[in-house]
């Protein structure tokens, strides 16, 4: 078992933890989270994987956005932008607290877009790990809105007062609502440089191709648990996708 | 509004969040237990809201995560969570009465209230209660192989507990969303049991109009978390100083 530090970071605005492997390593992770309640049900499969690359030897750290889990603020003063910049000020705490040099960001859902959108801002990004990535906020959305009337239709229809929306039980204004909307980051700004490999369900994956000129991108399988992405009565189960988690990390292991 | 992360557990490391109670600070103090195996924010993040919402009223407040959840390690000498959810409860009432006595409000949503009621029978320096969506005793549909009517014998046990609570100087509130199988567990079976007792003075029942279990339409979250605010500053707002 790692050593975990809970920390509050960039001026005690993000809670995170940080995963201390056994000696000192120059090759890091930032585990990046999706958003929403799809926050919640990855959450102690955050840990697991945390846990298990830490054993292996690489630091983790792990976070939750602005107005998210236990940061500070709420949806109403959170930004996608805000968020992209999260992950930067995550690698920073990492850096400052352990010998890494250089990260990987693993990014789940919603959270596989904020990856791809922050990585090439990140000077230290060897790879990103996508895991049943959202293409887009637009799609995302929708995908969220249908599930929401699916399961929640009868108390609610998602629209709330002055513009809110609701999805499976979180309010999001108009601004945020507008701003996920047009949030389409490309895979053809990450520099070829950069190892990708992106974990999905063969649905998933039809839609991720490696861009031009891209070599170093891998695809691998995968299937989830039953109840996973499924919310009932609005509410996800709380999984840990053990194959998927085995699977993330041994591709990390694979390039330290 | 001041967080401060708390690591503590003598057999597991609990991770949590303890919020200052801004000033006037209020006497008591409340601490969050885990909804099922959700982790410390809740389904929602309503356990977030709860305890933000009563530290910017004066509560000092905790929410952590228990062993093998969220946050936290397993533990080290395997007890079941049965056993050792109700001891780490009292680890959490340990650290916010560690500076001074103080009555203790425990809170907890479905999983959690049933660990909250386990907390409070053994722990006396508990005073309250906020259970939301407390769950059916699991015996309320099954009967033993001899005829006798375990669902019975499991509403006396809750039943007696409770009471038990409320003769100690408990006082509770139950917050139900209006169809939850918890609710009608209270109007059909529990209720008719515990009236005329003590509870008649010492328990509150709350419900909560188009919601399910989790709250997750806003307008019904919204309502629980005043509901409970109120709640708790009606019977424990006392402020420290009065």
């Amino acid at each position: 078992m790692s050593d975990v530090e809970p920390l509050f970071f960039a001026q005690a605005a993000l809670y995170g933890c940080i995963h201390r492997s056994s000696s000192p390593a120059t090759t890091g992770a930032v585990l990046i989270a999706p958003l929403f309640g799809e926050l919640i049900q990855h959450h102690r499969a955050y840990y697991v994987l945390a846990e298990a690359l830490a054993d292996a030897g690489v630091p983790v750290i792990r976070y939750d956005h602005y107005g998210t889990g236990d940061s500070q603020g709420d949806l109403d003063d959170a930004s996608v932008g805000r968020w992209v910049d999260d992950v930067a000020s995550a690698c920073q705490a990492l850096v400052a607290r352990t010998a890494v040099t250089r990260v990987h960001l693993i990014g789940a859902r919603l959270g596989a877009a904020v990856a791809v959108a922050a990585a090439p801002r990140i000077g230290r990004a060897a790879g990103i790990v996508l895991w049943e990535p959202v293409r887009d906020g637009a799609s995302h959305l929708a995908e969220l809105l249908t599930t929401h009337r699916r399961v929640l239709g009868v108390y609610t229809d998602g629209n709330g007062d002055h513009g809110t929306r609701e999805v499976l039980g979180f309010e999001i204004g108009p601004r945020l609502w507008d701003e996920l909307e047009r949030f389409d980051p490309s895979v053809a700004r990450l520099s070829p440089m950069v190892d990708v490999s992106v974990f999905a369900t063969r649905k998933t994956l039809a839609k991720w191709q490696a861009p031009d000129g891209y070599a170093s991108w891998s695809c691998e399988e995968v299937q989830h648990p039953r109840g996973w992405l499924d919310p009932e009565e609005g509410m996800y189960d709380v999984l840990v996708p053990a194959a998927v988690v085995s699977g993330i990390s041994k591709w990390i292991q694979a390039r330290l | 509004m001041i967080e401060k992360l708390q690591c503590f557990g003598s057999h597991a490391r609990l991770v949590g969040i303890a919020a200052a109670g801004a000033r006037p600070r209020r006497h008591a103090a409340v601490v969050l237990a885990n909804s099922g195996v959700v982790h410390r924010i809740g389904a929602n993040r309503i356990s977030v809201a709860v305890a933000r919402r009563l530290a910017a009223d004066g509560f000092d407040t905790l929410r952590f995560d228990m062993s093998g959840l969220g946050d936290s390690s397993a533990r080290d000498d395997g007890l079941a969570w049965e056993s050792s959810a109700p001891l780490e409860l009292s680890e959490g009432v340990d650290l916010v009465t560690r500076d001074y006595d103080r009555p203790v409000v425990l809170y907890g949503n479905c999983g959690g209230a049933a660990k909250s009621l386990w907390a409070a029978r053994r722990d006396e320096r508990v005073r309250g209660l906020v259970l939301t969506n407390p769950p059916p005793h699991p015996a309320e549909r099954e009967l033993d192989s001899s005829g006798t009517d375990l669902a019975e014998r499991a509403l006396e046990t809750v039943a007696t507990d409770l009471e038990v609570l409320f003769a100690r100087g408990v006082c509770a509130a139950f917050v139900y969303a209006e169809g939850d199988e918890g609710l009608d567990y209270y109007d059909r079976r529990l209720a008719p049991r515990l009236a005329g007792g003590p509870a008649d003075a010492r328990l509150d029942v709350v419900r909560i109009a188009r919601s399910n279990h989790t709250f997750s339409p806003a307008v019904a979250r919204r309502a629980a978390l005043e509901h409970i605010h109120d709640w708790v500053v009606g019977r424990f707002g006392q402020y420290d100083d009065a």
